[in-house]
């Protein structure tokens, strides 16, 4: 059997070596001439062969596994050579020559050439792998030496987790970062917040940086941002800058944290093809919904109509609800039997999920000489979604090179190109919603293949079936990225050098709907199409210089200019009444009513001088100074310019005397840091006086168009600032094998960009200003422990917490800001509140239900039912002022999304050629706003309902949080309130994976240097409070992402997130 | 020196050179990098020129007069501010608390409906000011346009502020465009008679702008003006003005005018015989 796998996996490569070599041949045409070049070098070397021996071996790391990559290199000469993948290497010598083999992270160790043919070379690690060198703004830097907050994530980390996107990969890895994957939709919603809120109506989203190129802030809808559209696969490390001496040289984009990401690069020596294959599969996640069946909406449903001579005896009496009798609504014969009773009972959640095979190919080369370097790598991912009809499909490529063409000038570029094209089908609440409201009693279709709706329902609600919606709705959107940048590294002395990156991000994305004429009755079909073009260069400069005087002093002095520009275009074209669903969004020409057109521009430019300082002294006392001097377009004739100074000082204390040599403590570090960053994401033009022209009149039953008042002019309109503080200890125990990071900071954002409200007797209704503030203060805390380090069994175990707290200090207005957040369809939400932290909920308390005791108390309430008089099975609310009505006054903050603390704990194992990795996630003291409980369990009869309302109130059930049921139409009562409010802690398994690498020898014979293959489970488990309903992590769609900043931890009927099983190989040769 | 060095000396005089020529050219080819013009956008400066103008600003006055019907949170309008108090419509639904709480005589100024009828009444008077204050210095224009249309706009301030009166009182009186640097930005309440004296002012000045009797396009007419300004009459006469039997006279006298000039020409107006007609839901339809 595993002789006949090997023959077939052979034969597959074979064929497969065909295809690949064609590619091959293009992308090594560009590295040939440097090929050359070293071939040459070498036969140069063989006219003294008679002295010369022939050395080969393998070089290993610490646990016995090959170490590909080690810099072979003979002594004294530039002759040497790179280990393969499998660690092995052969090179030429002159005899008695003194071999150097060196790794970064490891002792270099020289070896004497004698004659041996196998050489075994166990490399060990360097005593501190705190000489890992990390990405900061505009440069790089041993980790020893930093003075900010910078967390970290590498390679083989990002690898551990298969992702759609760099967030999800991101989510847990490092404290003080918050990624909530929100929707379980292909490649995710995610929502990331670097040390809390930053502000109120610019954006809180983090800068990212690719290569050393910013990316704009995105217009495109679903506020997709240049990131997502980014492979993760072509990842190398992240880094995340957190406090203001890290962030500050960033200036006007750095305060909500910066993540900088570096792709992959070629190496040089020979080259390597890498093949990475998973398949994967979609199931119903936990915790799912439950619903009434049949049987029991029925007989809910006949119990609300009955219950209406109690509620509303005055209407039953005069016989106005009589038309809403079960008996004469049950008739439909391709619903109900001749009795009235049900022919079918349909589970919608299993009718509209799908476990269909997702797969996701990543095919990557990279190779090069001393000279030149280049990478290439090409993807193509196929995610079906967990809702049918759903998926993400995304082709994309990279490609990089990077070559010394002068010994004083480097030259390099990268290019990549992404392919995506998705089907919202979440993007509005309708499909989610109606997997729960759809009636149970229905068919999905009809015998004659047409969808069966609650529509045909008399007197319901929901009208369009959520199968009939999947089928019937197309929300496409189809992006490209292009993304480049070319630099050049002049070097023009030792430790002076220059460097000009020129970067390049034309995003383009086309949203087409269609809505079938069965979905869309009125319109008799509709169809909109509409294209958005962001485009965005930028130009940068910096002069870098490093010197070390008298062997103590080192300096690092850094000095820059940059320019940055962003267009954007768009337009858009919709029309209704087709005569066919041929054509969907093809053919908007076919369309025969209301057609409507478009179009809008924008552009918005930065133009900014920065610089840092990095002095040393005696490798102990660190102190860094940045400042950024920004210009934007987007703010005020009179302060277009603002300055964003930081500074911080670190003290390595491990490198004291009374340190050196402890065998306890191998590192030990203080650091703190303050500084200034802006906030500039606002929209361009904010400060000009605008009149709209999309006003328009009816005259002669014709659309005239008006130009009316818009927006108040604020010349004086400028950055958000926010300052942050910052104290962090680094600790490093028993050689690093356990090491501790620990941070607090205090954020301090002021002239916050606030549409501060305006007396509406001037006919605006708000002007931008800079008023108001905010804080956070949090602690992080990272912990990552080698618990066991054995040749063949080791075990990793990775743990962080962090704690963020919010507070508004100042407004425009000490009046309370409602409207953010969202759905907001009942009455106000959520609430903005001095003194209160951003993302609380707002609403009544509910004590319960009034119970048959309580009737003439309830009764003296001025009715919060329909003018109708308060009754025992009514739900009973907290009348704070005792004033007998329920009304604004009654309300208060009745929970907040955001948790007291979040983290992840990450546990790696491997075993000989097993490796186990355990990925956990915990987030504790969110509330949950389950906005669903409006629909689905305050009133019933209308749609289905969730299976709590059979604990509903009854005479012998008086003591139940939900009312008694009755049709809506006899008056009741919804509103926000604590009901729907739920401690929303949880644990998640996130990830489950095992993996198992094929030993050398197998993979050799079938021509390869490295086979694993592995699964994973994602969302394997989740422990949550026993009163949540579907899962906790969520943000409503309704309302678009952008509103949605405080809305973490409301529920309004999201995509539902899966369980994914995944089954991948990895092949190097 | 070999040459390599010499190269390398080079490069570090002329790399900084050429680069500097090339950003000094960069910067000076940029100057307004940092202005900017919303190309998507009008703004005050750039508008009211020619009379086309002036009929698309109109345009925007009427459009606005829509917030009648605009939603009032989910499931109801604004209109029913004043329908649901004087129980003149009802509801079967209890979702919008606001409309809840109108059915139980409970309103105040967080209630949205009310809040809604204040922006909105307001901001068709910012409109109609607009207008009045632009569209005299628009020249060349035909007179008789210019005044029409300025006569039009006087009606629709009038209108809003008719109902705010009623609504509220004494409010604040804004007769022209605003800007943050205005000295009424954050008005006071003017007497309620004052804003009765802008009211008919402006209609009386619509009166003589030369609107046609009766307009099918569904813009203001001599009638509609008329009507108003008999329905205005007739309030100052009552309750709280209490102007007492003068305007009664002048309301009666507008009134007789529109009923004389519709006895008339029957075929422009269409007036029922008695008042009760208008409640008749038979005859409406």
């Amino acid at each position: 059997m595993y002789n006949k796998l090997l023959k077939a996996v052979i034969k597959f490569r074979e064929k497969a070596e065909f295809a690949l070599s064609i590619l091959l041949v293009a992308s090594l045409t560009l590295s040939q001439p440097g090929q050359a070049r070293t071939n040459s070098k070498s036969d140069f070397g063989a006219v003294k062969q008679e002295a010369d021996v022939t050395i080969s071996g393998t070089v290993l790391d610490e646990n016995g596994e090959p170490l590909p990559g080690a810099t072979v290199s003979v002594q004294g000469t530039t002759r040497g050579t790179v280990t393969d993948l499998d660690g092995k290497f052969s090179i030429t010598v002159p005899e008695e020559s003194t071999l150097v083999i060196s790794f970064i992270g490891y002792q270099t160790q020289t070896i004497i050439a004698g004659n041996q043919t196998n050489l075994t070379i166990r490399m060990n690690q360097d005593s501190s792998a705190l000489e890992e060198v990390v990405v900061i703004g505009y440069g790089t830097q041993k980790k020893s030496d930093l003075t900010g907050s910078v967390g970290s994530v590498g390679e083989a980390e990002l690898n551990e987790r298969p992702s759609p996107s760099l967030n999800q990969a991101l989510a847990g890895r490092v404290a003080g970062v918050q990624v909530n994957v929100n929707s379980g939709r292909p490649g995710g919603r995610t929502n990331v917040r670097i040390r809390g809120f930053s502000s109120i109506n610019s954006s809180n989203n983090p800068l990212y940086v690719v290569d050393g190129v910013q990316l704009p802030m995105s217009n495109q809808d679903q506020a997709s941002n240049a990131i997502d559209y980014i492979n993760p696969n072509d990842i190398v490390s992240v880094e995340v800058l957190k406090d203001a001496s890290s962030t500050a040289i960033y200036g006007s984009r750095g305060a909500n944290g910066v993540i900088l990401i570096t792709t992959k690069k070629g190496k040089s020596g020979e080259g390597t093809l890498t093949y990475n294959v998973d398949f994967s599969v979609n199931t119903i996640g936990p915790n799912r919904p439950e619903v009434l069946n049949a049987a029991e909406y029925l007989a809910v449903e006949e119990l609300a109509w009955r219950n209406m001579e109690k509620y509303d005896p005055e209407g039953w009496n005069a016989g106005r609800w009589a038309y809403l009798n079960p008996a004469l609504r049950r008739t439909d014969p391709r619903i109900f039997d001749s009795q009235g009773n049900p022919l079918f009972d349909t589970n919608w959640l299993n009718e509209t999920t799908q476990n269909k095979l997702s797969q996701n190919h990543q095919l990557g080369f990279t190779g090069g000489n001393e000279r030149t370097r280049y990478s290439l790598s090409l993807g193509y991912r196929d995610d079906e979604g967990l809702l049918k009809t759903s998926y993400l499909t995304r082709y994309s490529t990279r490609f990089t090179i990077d070559d010394q063409v002068k010994p004083w000038l480097n030259v390099g570029g990268t290019l990549s190109y992404n392919n995506q094209s998705e089907n919202l089908v979440d993007v509005s609440d309708a499909v989610p919603r109606q997997i729960v409201e759809d009636f149970p009693f229905l068919p999905v279709r009809y015998e004659d293949g047409t969808f069966a709706n609650n529509r045909d329902y008399p007197f319901a609600e929901g009208t369009m079936s959520s199968m009939h919606r999947l089928y019937g709705r197309k929300y496409i959107l189809n992006t490209q990225t292009t993304l480049g940048s070319a630099y050049s590294n002049i070097k023009f002395a030792e430790g002076l050098e220059m460097r000009t990156v020129l970067g390049v991000n034309i995003f383009t994305q086309e949203n087409n709907q269609s809505s079938t004429r069965t979905l869309a009755i009125a319109q008799s079909g509709t169809a909109s199409k509409s294209l958005n073009r962001d485009t965005f260069w930028s130009l940068e400069n910096y002069l870098t210089y490093n010197k070390v005087f008298a062997e103590r002093h080192a300096f690092t002095g850094l000095l820059g200019i940059s320019w940055q520009e962003n267009t954007y275009s768009s337009m858009s074209a919709s029309i209704q009444n087709f005569a066919t669903d041929f054509f969907t969004y093809n053919n908007l020409g076919a369309g025969s009513q209301l057609p409507r057109v478009g179009s809008n521009a924008s552009r918005h430019a930065l133009n900014s001088f920065f610089a840092r300082i990095n002095y040393i002294l005696d490798d102990k006392y660190l102190f860094t100074a940045t400042g950024r001097a920004d210009g934007a377009s987007k703010f005020g004739e009179n302060n277009k310019y603002a300055i964003f100074p930081s500074a911080a000082l670190a003290w390595r204390l491990s490198e004291e005397g009374f340190l050196q040599g402890n065998t306890l403590i191998s590192n030990l570090k203080l650091r703190t840091s303050y500084g200034l960053t802006g906030n500039s994401e606002i929209p361009p033009y904010s400060s000009l006086s605008l009149l709209s022209s999309n006003y328009s009149a009816i005259w002669n039953e014709t659309q005239v168009g008006g130009t009316g008042i818009n927006r108040l002019a604020n010349p004086d309109l400028r950055w958000e600032k926010t300052a942050q503080s910052d104290i962090g200890l680094e600790l490093g125990l028993f050689q690093n094998r356990l090491t501790l990071e620990f941070d607090y900071y205090y954020r301090k954002t002021t002239d916050m960009l606030l549409d501060s409200p305006v007396p509406r007797t001037s006919g605006y209704a708000t002007i931008r200003r800079n008023v108001g503030s905010m804080e956070n203060k949090g602690v992080e805390l990272t912990l990552n422990g080698v618990i066991v380090e054995k040749a063949d069994f080791s075990w990793n175990s990775s743990f962080n917490f962090s704690a963020n707290r919010n507070k508004v200090l100042s407004l425009a207005t000490p009046a309370d800001i409602f409207g953010v957040g969202g759905p907001n369809f009942t009455n106000q939400t959520n609430i903005i509140r001095i003194g209160e932290p951003v993302g609380s909920f707002w609403g009544l308390v509910r004590l319960g239900t009034w119970n048959e005791s309580e009737r003439s108390e309830a009764a003296e309430f001025v009715s919060y039912r329909n003018g109708l008089t308060i009754l025992p099975g009514d739900i009973k609310y907290l009348d704070v002022n005792g004033d007998k009505a329920i009304n604004d006054s009654d309300r208060m903050i009745i929970g907040n999304g955001n948790p007291k603390f979040w983290g992840a704990l990450t546990n790696n194992i491997r075993f000989r050629n097993w490796d186990l990795a355990v990925d956990l996630q915990y987030m504790y003291g969110n509330d949950l706003l389950d906005m669903n409980l409006h629909p689905s369990e305050d009133r019933q009869a209308l749609a289905n309902s969730y299976r709590t309302v059979l604990d509903a109130w009854t005479p012998d059930n008086q003591n139940s949080m939900i009312a008694e049921i009755r049709d809506t139409r006899a008056g009741y009562v919804t509103n926000v309130d604590s009901r729907w409010v739920k401690d929303a802690s949880f644990l998640r398994g996130r990830n489950l994976l095992l993996g198992y690498t094929f030993p050398v020898e197998v993979a050799n014979r079938l021509r390869l240097s490295r086979l694993r293959v592995y699964t994973s489970t994602q969302n394997f488990f989740l422990v949550t409070g026993d009163e949540i309903i579907g899962d906790p992590e969520v943000t409503p769609i309704r309302g678009g992402d952008g509103s949605n900043v405080f809305s973490q931890g409301m529920n309004w009927h999201s995509y539902p997130k899966p369980t994914t099983y995944l089954l991948g190989i990895q092949v190097a040769l | 020196m070999n040459r390599e060095m010499k190269k390398i000396i080079s490069n570090i005089i002329w790399t900084p050179v050429s680069i500097s020529v090339i950003a000094i050219a960069v910067l000076t080819g940029c100057q307004d990098f940092l202005s900017e013009e919303d190309p998507s956008n009008l703004t005050p400066e750039s508008f009211y020129t020619i009379p086309d103008h002036a009929e698309a600003a109109l345009a925007a006055v009427y459009a606005d007069t829509r917030f009648i019907g605009d939603g009032a949170g989910i499931f109801s309008s604004n209109w029913q501010l004043l329908e649901a108090p004087t129980g003149t419509s009802t509801t079967e639904t209890a979702q919008n608390s606001d409309l809840n709480n109108l059915y139980g005589l409970i309103y105040d100024g967080r209630t949205g409906h009310i809040i809604n009828w204040w922006n909105g009444l307001y901001k068709v008077i910012a409109q109609a000011n607009m207008v009045l204050d632009k569209v005299p210095a628009i020249t060349p224009m035909d007179e008789a346009q210019k005044t029409k249309i300025l006569g039009e706009a006087r009606f629709l301030r009038a209108w809003a502020y008719f109902y705010a009166v009623r609504l509220w009182g004494n409010i604040p009186l804004i007769t022209d465009p605003q800007t943050a640097a205005s000295e009424n930005f954050r008005p006071s309440p003017s007497p309620q008679e004052a804003v009765y004296q802008v009211i008919v002012d402006d209609l009386k000045a619509a009166e003589a702008a030369g609107l046609p009797w009766m307009d099918v396009s569904g813009r203001v007419s001599q009638a509609a003006v008329k009507s108003q300004l008999a329905k205005v009459y007739l309030t100052m006469a009552g309750f709280p003005l209490s102007l007492g039997n003068e305007y009664y006279q002048m309301a009666a006298q507008k009134s007789a005018e529109v009923i004389e000039y519709a006895n008339a020409n029957p075929n422009l107006i269409n007036l029922f015989p008695t008042y009760g007609d208008l409640h008749d839901a038979m005859l409406l339809s």
